[in-house]
């Protein structure tokens, strides 16, 4: 009885002590986190919801990352997974196919703001792993090695998805919006 | 990156600054994060020891979903007889690599055997049918299966018509994300501008089961009674079930319950996925009258022998490159029991498992893909596996980057 109650006592304290640590993390990072989850799912809803998930998982495992440092890291890298994760396992198979991007002969674009403001909705058209690797890549101005670290994939593997993502964007653009005109 | 990148991946940059500017909501309490992770511990706890009650919930619905495929009592012949688990040989065959139950696929060196027994696309363009013609299609497709005397494919969002010869009759459509076949090839099931169509190679008809589907919808089967199988995907992007009979559609479970439809059999029997969770899946296979015959939350039940005595399965979690995992069970596997065969990707240079099928009752179709040392490109290779665990090539090895697969298998 007397272990019991003070094994009690102490787990209250140790719990207390890990939600205080950890809400004072939360509380700093969750606009952040929120952002970047906005810009892998495209909505506020989607996004919210991923990132209770997200922050859910680093609660459980707050006590086995020893490197407060790295938690950032960490955290981002169980969002981004855990937004491919949701929707990989269902359909994985049917993903393999839709991977296979048509090839597209190379442009030179020129922009205007209204046309960026298109493009990136469609970027919401991209496969969910090339669009992590752009929110990765180009918002939160990771590496490559660090992207390839993240997604759990190969440096080779972020520099073609990116390229690829990036190409399908500018047929987009062209296919689509109508903006640019081919140089020769 | 060439300069063109630079400047469109800086321009994206800038864009999705703005898209989040003023987000600065922490709309989350600890509360709420708490409860959520109460949640998943639960789900893990479920997962690996207390798992039975929480899936024994979901028994009726899934008996009531095999009973739309065929009505209890039925006659359904052999497949519904109690399989006897046949774990393959004991004796290894004389020659030849083989692939021992839980061990990593040495793809390397393998001999060249017969070609597919089975219809496979290569490169998307060049269709090696099961009675040994080659074909060189007009175009490229993900899938392509027969159609009256001709072939439909699908590729690029599009289904297209196409004649004996692999030319385009002109015909096509706007389709969803693949296509099914049902009782042995002789019936069609995909979407053709918002229709769902199931036409019937023999008689040449065309029904349609419905109209309005969406270019999401993933065709599953048909079973001997005509019965469509497919997914379709919820306003939140949730995958759920969806049967259709003559024109009637019926979701398994309007509740609570998420299904997703792996595979439906001409005798009818199902393995769907039964529970989606934060870290994996279970599944289930469901005999034509509606018995749970299998179930797995440590793989995931996907598609049936032809003999319907066993069932192909992969990794309950999918997610990275491929799959590292690859399993063939009886269909009353349940966790704990033996696989007939399982193949493990134990490193990172390993062969990855791309896709899979069956040839035959007693082999696999896998195309698995190998980095190349020192470089980032890799060998595909279209692998024979016997459920003896003997091991060869269907097809000669191509050299390609990570997303070539210069090999397909055919519904």
């Amino acid at each position: 009885m007397h272990t019991a109650t003070h094994s009690g006592a102490l787990m209250a304290e140790t719990t207390s002590t890990k939600d205080a640590e950890f809400g004072a993390w939360m509380t700093a990072r969750q606009p952040a986190l929120l952002r970047t989850a906005y810009l892998l799912t495209g909505d506020h809803h989607s996004a919210e919801d991923l990132v209770q998930t997200t922050l859910a998982k680093v609660y459980l495992s707050w006590d086995k990352v020893q490197k407060r440092e790295v938690i950032d890291g960490y955290a981002r890298r169980v969002l981004v997974n855990e937004n491919n994760s949701v929707w990989r396992r269902a359909w994985k198979r049917r993903e393999l196919v839709s991977d296979q991007l048509p090839e597209r002969t190379g442009r030179h674009d020129s922009y205007d703001e209204g046309g960026s403001a298109d493009l990136w909705a469609h970027v919401a058209t991209l496969p969910r792993k090339q669009r992590a690797v752009i929110v990765l890549r180009y918002y939160e101005e990771l590496s490559e090695a660090e992207t390839a670290e993240v997604l759990g994939i190969s440096v080779g593997t972020v520099k073609s998805q990116a390229s690829r993502a990036l190409a399908t964007l500018r047929a987009t653009a062209h296919d689509r919006l109508g903006l640019g005109e081919e140089e020769r | 990156m060439n300069h063109d990148h630079d400047d469109l991946a800086a321009q994206l940059g800038r864009q999705m600054r703005h898209e989040v500017e003023g987000l600065d909501r922490a709309p989350l309490s600890l509360a709420d994060v708490k409860g959520r992770a109460t949640r998943i511990r639960r789900r893990r706890a479920a997962l690996t020891g207390a798992g039975t009650a929480a899936v024994l919930a979901i028994v009726v619905p899934m008996a009531m979903l095999a009973g739309q495929f065929t009505n209890a009592g039925d006659d359904v012949g052999p497949a519904t007889d109690p399989p006897s688990v046949s774990p393959g040989p004991t004796e290894p065959p004389d020659q030849g690599p083989v692939v021992g139950v839980g061990e990593s696929l040495d793809t390397a060196d393998l001999p060249i055997g017969d070609v597919p027994a089975v219809t496979w696309l290569e490169n998307g363009s060049v269709l090696h049918t099961a009675d040994g013609e080659n074909i060189r299609l007009e175009g490229t497709y993900e899938d392509v299966v027969r159609y009256d005397d001709g072939w439909l494919g699908i590729g690029g969002g599009l289904a297209v018509l196409l004649d004996a010869d692999g030319a385009e009759t002109g015909e096509s459509w706007v389709t969803a994300r693949n296509l099914a076949t049902g009782q042995g090839g002789d019936v069609v099931l995909f979407v053709a501008d918002g229709e769902l169509r199931l036409h019937d190679n023999v008689d040449g008809e065309t029904t349609v089961l419905r109209d309005g589907m969406p270019d999401t919808a993933e065709m599953i089967g048909v079973d001997d009674e005509d019965t469509a199988a497919y997914n379709l995907v919820g306003p939140q992007g949730e995958p759920f079930a969806a049967l259709n009979r003559d024109g009637e559609e019926t979701i398994p479970d309007p509740g609570t319950d998420a299904y997703v439809l792996n595979d439906v059999t001409e005798a009818g029997w199902v393995s769907a996925i039964t529970q989606l969770m934060d870290d994996g899946t279970c599944s289930r296979t469901v005999a034509p009258n509606g018995d749970v015959a299998g179930e797995t939350c440590e793989l995931m039940f996907d598609r049936f022998s032809p003999d319907q005595r066993h069932v192909i399965a992969g990794p309950a979690y999918a997610d990275g490159y491929g799959a590292g995992q690859l399993a063939v069970l009886p269909v009353d596997f349940t966790d704990g029991d033996d696989p007939v065969l399982e193949l493990l990707q134990s490193g990172a240079r390993d062969a990855t498992l791309m896709s899979w099928g069956w040839e035959d009752d007693d082999h696999i179709l896998v195309v698995t893909a190998t980095p190349v040392d020192g470089s980032t490109d890799m060998t595909w290779q279209l692998v024979r596996i016997g459920l003896d665990g003997t091991v060869e090539n269907a097809a000669t090895p191509v050299r390609g980057d990570e997303f070539a697969f210069p090999f397909a298998l055919t519904s």
